[in-house]
């Protein structure tokens, strides 16, 4: 089933001297339960299509639709709380929160009591491979594997069905970088998320279901 | 999202709690800053209102005459200076232009107005006319010599009638007399019949004259009273005068004597006492308090109310009753009162012919310069206002003492001139030349005065502490406005400060709420709200411990100069009178200020907050998190 869907979409933006046409003229879809991965050089026009697609930004033509749906039509706000969400390369866990706090987040954003909450967030954590003594840690008492856990744990909160990863692994280690790719094709697979994941890195690209190339803001191949 | 807010400050508990107590100080230093601005206006509002500046106009003497007279003792001619005054200076000429009146200078007499139907004595319910003359020892009758003579020596006069006074009593038939202080005394015949004016001269054998002079065997001795002129005077305070019959004490009683000028001018001089002891004081004013006893606080409105602005200024026919007055002839506010005024004086208050505390009203000569008495000049019916009540100062002797039976009237109430009734006139004096001028003016009043003043003219203003009062609320107005200065300065920079702190700052905070789906007006309330609690907390704190403060501030400022070091020994006790106790209470604050200083303050947080918060939401999150990558 096809979750999300490109057509055509172009983004420009203007620096002091230029502009620079980040993403030009994508068309590209991303069916649930499969792993994506979108590869390319730096300055390629990766996060700006990761930008547009998780609904932080709107392309300036061509169209977004989400299970059918026009992105621009809808309350991009209600998308990223409920079906949308993002993991970033520098974690990004709120840092003055616990670990169980940052997961909970998403969940009482979306008015779940506080008890049912920390028990859903709590299995999240445990289900990422973290252990219980994680729950009341702050981000900086965390390793970056571990973060990136909470990370993917929030986004999993959020109990939508796309996933998005902006170099989920591009601050971790190898042993990391393995267990982090597991858990983001374990979870498109047992969750039937579609999960893009942004990265440079052949490695972690090469254990997606699709990669998808881009260059100068173009898809230029899809393997 | 503001338990998550709030969450997230107390997790930088040092940072919050040094927001919180900047925020504190700076609303308290803010709050009392406001509260001794708010006092100190309110406060000289208030007193501008309580006080009032007046100036009283003193016409100096041109020069000093040594006038010659009599010694008895020496029997040689002594001298004694007296002061003497050119053309009196009319009023108009202290319409200055520039000048801050209220009440322009007025040469204010007293009137006197018949009260027949009235009770005018304190301790008697009527007047009893058996007394009369007795209590000053002062007669007019119809005496015999018992051989010729000439009184330059004591010597015996058959008593034949009393004209006024009572003393067959004690005088049985006959009384010693003596022209004393006359060098030569107009001889008396035996069997001639004289009517004179004579009291008993008591200080005669106290001074020890008379054994001196070797009559140590003679007591009682009358003397010349008064002479018959009349005493009159023309508007512009020149005497008209009858010398003819200066220094005549004493006129020979022959067959159809009363029907002649001056037989007729002997009865009216009679009748003129009488009348005096049936009489009131009316005080015409421009305003009940340029009276000195109001003034002073010497008297105040105990019954009904004060005479209006407008009503002096229309010259209502209404008026203020003195409470003994009132009391003794069961008059209230709203009654009537007849005033039948027939003579004006321009010489000196009411109170040196109508003392306050004497039973009985000095009897004065009230004939015109051809011997007639004076008629009724003005007589209307006035509406009793109020009653006033006097309660001091009425011994001072100083000529500001309010008079007995006294009635106060609008000055513009009397329509019909008193020209041709004027009994008694000085130059302008204190006690009959009052204005009011603008609270605060003094400096200016003297500035237009050294330069446009009038030779011959002493003034003196009067404002009760005012100045001093007004400087001391200006230094508090000062040290709150530096107050109020450094409050708001504090205010803003601590906000400006934290705002950045907690929510410029607060980058991955903002797109990470922006990713997950928070709307903007989420997110913002989520960055304020934690703050704006802190704030209010703060302000609350700093705001009643500032109010709580301000008292002990105020007080320390105006220490010393409030109202009590501000007065010279002579008004102090006046001064004390002229504030009203609720003027004291004035100085505790409202609780209006506190609640608006902390409603600015957090009007100013959420403000400055908003603005802050506007900066980071306009951004995408991504490109947020780009920045802080940058950073």
């Amino acid at each position: 089933m096809t979750i999300l869907k490109a057509e055509h979409i172009s983004y420009s933006y203007r620096t002091k001297y230029q502009t620079i046409e980040a993403v030009r003229d994508v068309s590209c879809k991303f069916d649930a339960g499969k792993m994506y991965a979108v590869t390319g050089e730096s300055g390629s026009g990766k996060s700006t299509l990761l930008s547009m697609l998780a609904g932080l930004d709107l392309p300036q033509s061509g169209r977004i639709y989400v299970q059918g749906k026009d992105l621009a039509a809808m309350d991009r706000d209600r998308y990223r709380r409920e079906q949308a969400s993002v993991v970033y390369q520098a974690f990004h866990l709120f840092p003055l929160l616990t670990a169980l706090e940052n997961v909970m987040f998403p969940l009482e954003l979306k008015k779940v009591k506080k008890k049912a909450a920390a028990e859903q967030a709590k299995e999240l954590i445990r289900q990422v491979g973290l252990s219980e003594k994680t729950f009341r840690q702050f981000p900086q008492m965390m390793s970056g594997g571990e973060q990136q856990r909470v990370a993917i744990a929030r986004a999993l909160a959020c109990g939508g069905n796309l996933l998005l990863a902006d170099e989920p692994t591009g601050n971790l280690d190898t042993e990391n970088e393995q267990h982090i790719v597991k858990l983001l094709c374990q979870q498109s697979r047992e969750r039937n998320y579609a999960v893009i994941v942004i990265t440079h890195n052949p490695e972690v690209a090469r254990q997606a279901d699709i990669i998808l190339k881009m260059r100068d803001g173009r898809l230029v191949d899809a393997c | 999202m503001l338990r998550n807010s709030i969450r997230q400050m107390l997790r930088t508990p040092v940072r919050t709690a040094a927001f919180l107590t900047l925020t504190g100080i700076s609303a308290l230093i803010l709050s009392l800053g406001a509260n001794l601005f708010y006092i100190s206006k309110k406060t000289e509002d208030a007193t501008k209102n309580s006080f009032t500046t007046i100036g009283m106009v003193n016409q100096s003497p041109s020069g000093v005459s040594m006038e010659k007279y009599w010694d008895p003792e020496t029997q040689g001619y002594a001298a004694y200076s007296r002061e003497q005054y050119d053309t009196p200076i009319p009023d108009s000429v202290l319409d200055i232009e520039g000048m801050p009146y209220i009440h322009k200078p007025k040469h204010q007499p007293f009137y006197a107005a018949y009260a027949k139907d009235y009770i005018v004595r304190n301790t008697h319910s009527e007047v009893d006319e058996s007394w009369w003359g007795i209590g000053s020892d002062s007669i007019i009758a119809e005496m015999e010599p018992f051989e010729d003579c000439v009184p330059d020596h004591p010597v015996k006069l058959h008593f034949k009638k009393s004209l006024y006074g009572n003393i067959t009593e004690r005088m049985l038939n006959q009384i010693w007399f003596w022209d004393y202080e006359n060098p030569s005394p107009e001889p008396l015949k035996a069997g001639k019949t004289y009517i004179m004016a004579l009291y008993m001269n008591s200080s005669l054998e106290y001074n020890g004259l008379l054994e001196k002079r070797g009559f140590e065997d003679v007591s009682a001795v009358w003397t010349p009273w008064i002479d018959i002129q009349g005493s009159q005077y023309k508007a512009d305070g020149s005497p008209v005068t009858d010398e003819k019959y200066e220094g005549v004490f004493f006129s020979e009683v022959t067959d159809g004597f009363y029907a002649t000028p001056e037989g007729k001018r002997w009865l009216n001089i009679i009748d003129g006492f009488k009348i005096t002891d049936y009489s009131i004081p009316v005080t015409p004013t421009d305003a009940t308090k340029l009276l000195m006893y109001f003034y002073n606080g010497n008297a105040g409105i105990s019954q009904g109310r004060d005479i209006t602005t407008s009503e002096y200024a229309d010259g209502a026919k209404v008026c203020l009753v003195d409470s003994k007055f009132a009391a003794n002839n069961q008059l209230n506010p709203g009654d009537t009162l007849r005033l039948p005024l027939f003579y004006a004086d321009y010489s000196a208050p009411a109170c040196r012919f109508y003392p306050f505390w004497a039973e009985q009203t000095l009897t004065e000569k009230l004939i015109d310069a051809i011997g007639n008495r004076y008629e009724v000049f003005d007589d209307s019916e006035y509406t009793i206002a109020g009653i006033y009540q006097v309660t001091g100062g009425v011994q001072d002797y100083t000529g500001f003492e309010a008079p007995k039976n006294g009635i106060i009237i609008p000055a513009a109430s009397v329509r019909s001139s008193d020209e041709n009734n004027i009994r008694g006139y000085m130059p302008m004096k204190n006690s009959n030349t009052v204005f009011q001028i603008e609270n605060g003016t003094m400096d200016k009043f003297w500035e237009i005065w050294d330069e446009k003043g009038v030779d011959g003219l002493e003034i003196t203003l009067q404002d009760n502490g005012y100045s001093e009062l007004m400087q001391s609320f200006q230094n508090t107005r000062k040290m709150s406005v530096i107050l109020l200065g450094a409050g708001i300065g504090a205010v803003l920079l601590i906000l400006l400060f934290f705002c950045h702190m907690f929510v410029t700052k607060q980058k991955i905070r903002t797109a990470l709420e922006r990713s997950l789906g928070v709307s903007r007006h989420k997110c913002r309330i989520s960055l304020i709200s934690g703050i704006l609690l802190i704030v209010m907390i703060g302000v609350i704190i700093g705001t009643v411990i500032g109010a709580l403060f301000t008292d002990r501030v105020a007080a320390q400022l105006n220490n010393g100069t409030k109202y009590s070091g501000a007065y010279s020994a002579n008004q102090s006790a006046a001064a004390e009178n002229v504030l009203p106790d609720d003027l004291l209470d004035k100085s505790h604050i409202d609780l209006i200020i506190p609640l608006l200083t902390g409603a600015a303050v957090f009007a100013a947080s959420f403000v400055s907050a908003l603005l802050m918060t506007e900066k980071n939401l306009k951004k995408e999150p991504l490109k947020l998190l780009s920045e802080i990558k940058k950073e």
